[in-house]
């Protein structure tokens, strides 16, 4: 670097400093974890990208988008959710009843007569917040075995007996059925909307 | 054959600032003074406590993690000689406040008991040199200390995992400001906010990084579940070690409630002549805007819940020190004992917490050190001090477990630094982050010195960007403005740069005017970005 004594600073007061970029021309889809169960999910449609939606369309102006999630829940049953963005929705909070697994967020714009797949993020896997109910057979605490809650599964693994019921003995059959979303949307409003459910095939616990 | 203990105390305290350097500016930023404050409250008197214990024989082990930012304004000349500056400032201001206080035995005597700490610091100072980083070398050397490295600006790694390239180059440089500095390559790292995510380890174990400290819920969750809960650490892949924090030790300094800092007899942080004063008076030792702040010089105690406050008194506060040190170590004692007879080997007891809260919030907390370290050595044979890796030869085999994300901030993982209040610095990190990608493949290994030296700049901006301070200070709400305003500068820096190199167009007198700017990591290579 050159000796900095001879150069003025002074660049945080310059005014092109106050703002930030409204636009970056790059088609990018992210999914990053704020915790076990909540995702912030941003996205950004490049000027080429927005181009060749509208020549898909026969030149159309208006486009409307969508953000398409997958995902499987601890019982590795698949759920898809499908969100109709407002205009100019160019992120979200996505809320889950647990942690999923394999979540994959994809962009898509659509009209009357179809949808288009712009782009599609990598997959995530939320985190476990719970102690794991599975031990392995090197590793038992003497403790466990004296409080008599360990049940012994195939092969090296046991497992902690009734851990479902503990855990989640205090939800209702409904709630079980179902995972709620609540979903908020930033851009033109910024603002919030929720109670998107989505039905779930964890009856069984 | 050296007896097994019951318990093996890991003490872990992490250093690090924020990149706050701002060389030119009138009035200067007040951000400057952070540095200040921290090294005349917490490096000195950490250094003046591992000096006392080293005179009169005390062995101790204590790991410290010196944060690349946080060296690299140790190291600058221009910081030195600001808190050089601001050293003799306030023992101008002591000097001034032996003269007022005469109508007042005690605050006589507390102003001369600062005068004499400022003046003993400001001695040390230059008795290193300026270079504060050379008095921890001692230590280092002797064993006593162990010095760890962190991710290159503090970039909290669960939000920045889906751009290995940033990843990479966070712990590289990491890694080789850490070499660089204490002669050694590193064997653990603080992970910036404790915050960890699967798959982690690869990228630790490329740079060689043997272990890092994890909050409680990281392990206690694992799969499978640990034998050892908390009281033992764990390999999460590749021949890297988790160490999990202890939650009652941390508990007993860290806690509002029950902190040990929130006893009656410790020093008000929160009462400071730079507030309590006439104006007129201190209007020279503060901020030349007018803008009130601490000086340093504090002459109350904690009392008690509401806003009265008596006269501080050093001896009941280094009394108070000294029962907390006998109290946590006694806690660790019975900790271990118990968990020993049901769990058949030591407990493992990490206790880890900030290098600024001791000294700078917690004015005593150095000489709870001190104390603690000097009790466990002499009275009591159950428990002793010891760094991370030395467990392994310690403990008969250490349980390999998969880890999932998480940190040690408020809810366990990210949500203090992604929230509606700070969401939306993402696009702009990802955006530079990647971008910082693409441009170093496309311009790797180039021979144009220009062109390096844009790009290493380019390197230098999207770091300071990534910095986990930047969001957190945005969530709590403090420094708020300040914190937007380095978004914003170190997006606009990146993008500029990019462009000169685009269009070819480049402008050497801005080039040399952002290198000045933000001259940190000298050493850097934008390459770490392929």
């Amino acid at each position: 670097m050159n000796a900095e004594t001879e150069i003025k600073t002074g660049i945080y007061l310059e005014p092109e400093m106050e703002n930030l970029p409204t636009y970056y021309d790059r088609d990018i889809v992210k999914i990053l974890t704020k915790n076990p169960k909540e995702v912030f999910i941003f996205w950004g449609i490049s000027s080429s990208t927005l181009q060749k939606i509208r020549d898909f369309f026969g030149g159309e102006q208006n486009l409307d988008f969508k953000l398409y999630l997958r995902y499987v829940d601890d019982q590795k049953h698949a759920h898809f959710q499908e969100i109709l963005l407002p205009p100019f929705t160019t992120s979200y909070v996505v809320k889950f009843l647990e942690p999923v697994h394999n979540l994959r967020a994809e962009i898509l714009a659509y009209n009357s007569r179809g949808e288009y797949s712009l782009m599609y993020s990598a997959h995530i896997n939320m985190p476990n917040y719970r102690p794991s109910v599975k031990i392995h057979r090197d590793w038992i605490n003497p403790r466990w075995f004296q409080e008599g809650i360990l049940h012994q599964l195939e092969g090296d693994t046991y497992e902690i007996k009734n851990f479902w019921q503990e855990a989640y003995g205090h939800r209702s059959e409904e709630d079980l059925e179902t995972i709620e979303s609540i979903l908020r949307f930033d851009g033109s409003s910024g603002g919030y909307f929720s109670s998107h459910v989505l039905t779930s095939s964890r009856g069984k616990w | 054959m050296v007896k097994m203990k019951k318990g093996y105390q890991i003490i872990v305290l992490h250093a690090h600032l924020p990149y706050v350097r701002h060389k030119g500016y009138s009035p200067a930023f007040i951000e400057e003074n952070w540095l200040n404050e921290a090294i005349n409250e917490t490096y000195i008197p950490l250094l003046k406590t591992f000096r006392t214990l080293k005179r009169e024989n005390v062995p101790f082990k204590i790991t410290m993690s010196f944060t690349p930012t946080l060296i690299s304004m140790l190291k600058d000349k221009y910081l030195q000689d600001k808190y050089l500056s601001f050293v003799e400032k306030l023992i101008e201001l002591a000097n001034k406040e032996v003269k007022r206080t005469t109508f007042d035995p005690h605050l006589n005597y507390l102003s001369n008991f600062y005068l004499e700490t400022f003046e003993e610091n400001r001695n040390i100072f230059l008795s290193l040199d300026k270079d504060i980083i050379s008095g921890f070398q001692e230590f280092h050397k002797d064993g006593s200390l162990e010095v760890i490295t962190c991710a290159a600006t503090h970039g909290f790694l669960p939000l920045l995992e889906s751009e290995p390239s940033t990843i990479r180059a966070q712990l590289s440089l990491g890694r080789r400001i850490h070499r660089n500095t204490w002669g050694v390559e590193p064997r653990g790292i603080w992970l910036p906010e404790c915050g960890y995510y699967k798959g982690l380890e690869k990228f630790l174990s490329y740079e060689g990084f043997r272990y890092f400290i994890v909050d409680s819920h990281g392990v206690k969750n694992a799969n499978p579940r640990p034998k050892f809960g908390v009281h033992a650490p764990v390999e999460i892949g590749s021949g890297v070690f988790a160490f999990p924090r202890d939650p009652q030790s941390s508990a007993q300094v860290w806690s509002a409630k029950e902190g040990y800092p929130g006893d009656y007899r410790y020093r008000e942080y929160y009462r400071d002549i730079g507030f309590d004063l006439d104006y007129d008076y201190v209007k020279d030792y503060i901020h030349p805007d007018g803008i009130r702040h601490n000086t340093g010089i504090k002459y109350h105690r904690i009392t008690g819940k509401t806003d009265y406050k008596e006269y501080y008194h050093p001896d009941w506060a280094i009394e108070a020190a000294g029962n907390h040190a006998e109290d946590f170590m006694r806690s660790r004692i019975v900790q271990s004992q118990k968990f020993f007879e049901e769990d058949g080997q030591p407990a493992v007891i990490v206790s880890p917490y900030d290098a600024e809260l001791f000294g700078h919030w917690w004015y005593e907390g150095p000489k709870f050190l001190e104390f603690l370290f000097k009790k466990i050595h002499f009275d009591q044979s159950e428990i002793t001090t010891i760094h991370p890796m030395q467990i392994l030869g310690v403990l008969p085999r250490i349980q390999s477990v998969e880890m999932d994300m998480c940190s040690w901030g408020e809810g366990g993982y990210a949500d203090v630094w992604l929230n509606p209040s700070n969401e939306w610095i993402y696009p702009h990190i990802m955006e530079c982050s990647i971008s910082m990608n693409e441009m170093t493949h496309l311009h790797f290994k180039t021979n144009d010195e220009v062109k390096k030296r844009i790009l290493n700049q380019m390197a230098r901006e999207v770091l300071l960007l990534q910095s986990s301070d930047w969001p957190f200070i945005i969530k709590t709400g403090t420094t708020v403005s300040y914190a937007q305003k380095r978004i914003k500068v170190h997006t606009n820096l990146f993008l500029e740069l990019k462009k000169m190199l685009e269009t070819n167009e480049i402008n050497l007198n801005r080039l040399a005017q952002i290198e000045a700017e933000h001259p940190i990591f000298p050493e850097i290579s934008y390459e770490i970005f392929a």
